[in-house]
């Protein structure tokens, strides 16, 4: 998505002030934080971590315009201390200090009030405070946008710790926006902006976690690219022989799929160079025979890292083969993706050919037999998921482990995700689903591909199962004949376009009596006739996309242009990839946003069938 | 697998090439017509073949088809008779003189492979010969092998604003005169022509002389795989081997009791000795 306005984030307020020494404190800018409200108006405070033991912590205010640190009033404290109490246990990594006492410094400042004036540094136990008593802030226009809704708030709190971790925000919600809330789908990219004069701040990333109390909302927020990263486990990855630094944050960017097109570093050239890929083929042997097919060697003898080697001895089951193949690539990610759907096509083939009876028989091209048992399907012979990939001319590897393993592992559900779940509507939904002839029995199939869909680790997988899923969700769902939509994009309203459709599919499919030279009559009109029906069906047959643009309206389902244009491209990949033109695919970001989509259009109609039941 | 392990495997698919059947063919057909005459002018052509083996591989007949030629085309009062009756007599040799042509054409093609192609990073083309895939293959490895070993990053990081100067004038004087020398990379008598460059930037020199390492490697290789005549020795049929670092090019000396695996007497061959950890030597008297 593009963005008109310019701001800055607060990560560059912490990346100005990186340390502070003043009379009796020096330090480290250890977050940055950004209150707006009402009585306060909108301001930066800063927060700083002693560099000596015991930790102590400096509070401050930074005014952008003059880059400057400044004194924090009374007022502007509390608010701070209010959007701290708030943040504080989710930031046990970025700064450890008990948020509670905030409240005694809070306590004792007010005490103090009108008693100082001018700067001062104030020391409260572990806790510094540059204080001032007169504040310049003002208020700022300032809102929070997700897809292309927007909406103002009053009072934000940002806090961004300094070491690029997450930031997570504050913000307070009215009833109505409560209302707009629901309908956002957290994988839409958001946007967070406050007007300072001349220069706004504002922050753009994904939501990645939420807590909703009475009237705030509790959201943690990462610029994707980390959170693919950071909920890796990178352990599993080993670099071997590294000459550029380069080389491991390249690989760490690019290979998470992550939305990052690709990492620039300033003045690298990009050169081709020839790169090994090396992977194992488990329950697999070929004893001391080995063959090459196109350029992938299978078994065919290979220097490479012992420690690959020890990790593929790792498992127990020791029947492998190793395969490897040189290819020519930018760098290791472009190898090992290209190297991966070779190596997947070659044993493909292999598997193809030797599974089945076509060995036996040579494919029908010869006399010579060979053994057969129909046991050789059962072994399950497939990749293992490990890869080594060696740059030829520099000697830098990396191998690569257990593929994409993501933390958490285990999903622990609350107390109130119990609750919902146990909604009347669910329990009955299920109820109705297994029953029989029930409406519901074509969601089930929906909602057990769309459960694929996010589970499958194969792209093109993907692609199927959310058009299964779909499909299935839209069984019995009528919208607009070719023929109308055609009709109606010449500006006919939905009634005519309806009515004169069926005017001219009546015209197109009317008896002509056709007289066919050596044919009978009454060949002549059976053949009319059911050309007549093939015609007639083609004419009435209604798309999907209009299929589910009827359901979309008909249960008023929260969808966005953006959203519909991710299904109509998964509808695309979709198609060329089952006439066989293509294999495709998406960015894991547009995947998982194109699951949450589903995912809600099955919801909805899973709850709108046992509405309409219950009106019975 | 290794450079020299590359080079052994793709020498012995060479083998299989029409070109190869051919060389293989000839070669059969003259050492039955000559064998157990051991007073023939072949086997005076022969042991001067053989002390050339080492140093000039597949163009050994040719050279000393030459060198024989040269003699009888231009007689001095030194030259013997007999020299001149063996150039008369192969000469007059239609087998001998095919032999040294087919051998020509094979080292022609080796040495484009070794010299040119293999530090390239398209894939070998192996022109001059007619190859299966398995053989482009060899190829391939053997070439990526070198890539593997560190060579080319030793030399771009070594020369990072100098590779232009290997193209000006005194290098190419230099490079000409130490391969018309003909000597073993890294030899006593290499060393002192390294040396006495002074005025040359020794960087390049060092260079030089580590790529022509690799391209004598590659071809002696290739050489004694097509004709199977490296040695394996085990640890039980070596003595008295002072043992270098064995990770790195050294000078070594070793005695062994094995049957020593040669068709052509040559003054130097590879040996790997097949230890816990395995070692290559080239053994080069004459290049001293």
């Amino acid at each position: 998505m593009q963005y008109d306005e310019h701001f800055q984030s607060l990560r560059d307020t912490n990346m100005l002030m990186t340390s502070l020494n003043i009379s009796n404190f020096s330090g480290k800018c250890i977050a940055s934080i950004l209150c707006c409200s009402p009585e306060t108006g909108s301001f930066v405070s800063l927060l700083y971590k002693s560099n000596l033991k015991p930790d102590r912590y400096l509070f401050c205010k930074f005014d952008w315009e003059k880059q400057a640190i400044f004194g924090l009033t009374s007022k502007e404290f509390y608010q701070l201390r209010v959007v701290l109490e708030k943040h504080c246990n989710r930031f046990e990594n970025d700064f450890k200090f008990d948020c509670s006492k905030l409240k005694n410094v809070s306590s004792t400042l007010d005490q103090l009030e009108n008693k100082i004036k001018g700067d001062e540094l104030l020391e409260y136990d572990e806790f510094l405070l540059l204080k001032s008593d007169i504040s310049k802030n003002t208020i700022c226009k300032t809102f929070i946008r997700i897809g292309n809704q927007e909406f103002d708030i009053h009072h934000l709190g940002i806090v961004q710790p300094a070491n690029f971790s997450a930031c997570s925000f504050v913000f307070d919600v009215s009833l109505f926006q409560r209302d707009i809330l629901n309908k956002f789908s957290l994988y839409n990219e958001t946007m967070i902006l406050c007007n300072f004069p001349n220069h706004p701040i504002g922050e753009i990333g994904i939501i990645v976690s939420t807590s909703v109390f009475d009237n705030e909302v509790y959201c943690m927020f990462q610029s994707y690219p980390a959170e693919m990263l950071q909920d890796r486990r990178i352990t599993l990855r080993e670099f071997k022989n590294i000459l550029f630094p380069s080389t491991v944050v390249r690989y760490l960017v690019e290979s998470s799929d992550n939305g990052v097109n690709g990492v620039n570093i300033q003045g690298e050239k990009e050169v081709e160079n020839t790169y090994l890929v090396a992977t194992a083929v488990k329950n697999f042997q070929l004893n001391n025979l080995s063959f090459i097919i196109d350029e992938i060697h299978f078994n065919e003898e290979i220097s490479i890292s012992d420690d690959f080697t020890k990790l593929l001895n790792e498992d127990s089951n020791t029947n492998y083969i190793i395969i490897w193949m040189y290819l020519n690539a930018k760098n290791h990610v472009e190898a090992m993706k290209n190297a991966s759907d070779k190596f997947e096509d070659a044993l493909n083939v292999v598997l193809f050919f030797i599974r089945s009876d076509l060995l036996y028989y040579n494919y029908g091209l010869s006399d010579d037999l060979q053994n057969w048992e129909i046991r050789n399907h059962n072994p399950q012979v497939r990749l293992i998921n490990k890869l080594y990939i060696e740059n030829c001319f520099s000697g830098e590897a990396v191998i690569e482990a257990g593929g994409q393993v993501f933390e958490p592992t285990v999903r622990v559900l609350s107390e109130v995700e119990r609750d919902h779940l146990l909604n009347s509507w669910i329990e009955q939904g299920y109820e109705k689903a297994v029953e029989a002839n029930s409406d519901l029995k074509f969601l089930l199939p929906a909602i057990r591909w769309i459960n694929m869909c996010w589970s499958s680790e194969n792209e093109c997988d993907k692609i199927i199962y959310a058009n299964m899923a779909l499909e299935f969700c839209l069984n019995g769902e009528r919208g607009n004949s070719i023929i109308e939509d055609i009709l109606e994009s010449y500006g006919l309203n939905k009634e005519i376009a309806k009515m004169t459709s069926k005017a001219i599919i009546a015209n197109f499919t009317r008896d002509r009596i056709v007289e066919i030279d050596g044919l009978d009559r009454e060949i002549c009109i059976d053949l009319e006739k059911k050309m007549n029906g093939q015609i007639k069906q083609a004419l009435t047959n209604s798309s999907f996309m209009s299929n589910l643009h009827a359901l979309i309206f008909r249960l008023n389902i929260p969808i966005e242009e953006s959203e519909l244009d991710l299904i109509s491209s998964v509808r695309k990949l979709r198609n060329t990839m089952i006439h066989g033109r293509n294999l495709e695919k998406m960015r894991t970001l547009d995947m998982k946003k194109l699951c949450g989509i589903i995912s809600r259009i099955i919801a909805y109609k899973f709850k709108d069938i046992i509405d309409e039941a219950r009106k019975l | 697998m290794n450079i020299i392990d590359y080079s052994l495997k793709l020498g012995e698919l060479i083998r299989s090439t029409p070109e190869g059947k051919n060389l293989l063919e000839i070669y059969d057909k003259v050492s039955k017509k000559y064998h157990g005459s051991e007073s023939s002018g072949y086997s005076l052509f022969n042991q001067c073949v053989e002390s050339k083996a080492s140093a000039y591989n597949f163009f050994c007949w040719q050279i000393s088809l030459d060198q024989f030629k040269y003699a009888h085309d231009h007689p001095s009062e030194e030259t013997h008779q007999w020299i001149l009756d063996v150039a008369t007599e192969i000469n007059n040799d239609e087998d001998i003189t095919q032999l040294c042509y087919r051998s020509k054409l094979m080292g022609d093609a080796i040495a484009l492979l070794c010299n040119q192609e293999i530090v390239l990073s398209k894939k070998p083309t192996l022109k001059g010969l007619t190859c299966s895939n398995a053989i482009v293959n060899a190829a391939q490895n053997l070439q990526i092998s070198i890539q593997r070993s560190g060579l080319l990053l030793y030399v771009s990081s070594k020369l990072q604003n100098k590779a232009g100067k290997l193209q000006e004038e005194p290098y190419v004087i230099y490079e000409k005169n130490r391969r018309e020398r003909n000597l073993l990379p890294y030899s006593q008598g290499a060393i002192k022509l390294i040396t006495a460059a002074n005025d040359l930037d020794k960087d390049c020199v060092e260079c030089l002389e580590r790529i022509m390492l690799i391209q004598h490697i590659t071809q002696k290789g290739i050489f004694e795989g097509f004709w199977n005549i490296f040695n394996v020795l085990t640890k039980e049929q070596v003595s008295d081997i002072v043992f270098p670092d064995a990770r790195s090019l050294q000078e070594s000396s070793f005695s062994h009791t094995a049957f020593v695996n040669e068709i052509i007497h040559k003054e130097s061959w590879i040996y790997i000795l097949d230890f816990e950890e395995k070692m290559y030597l080239l053994a080069g008297v004459s290049y001293l």
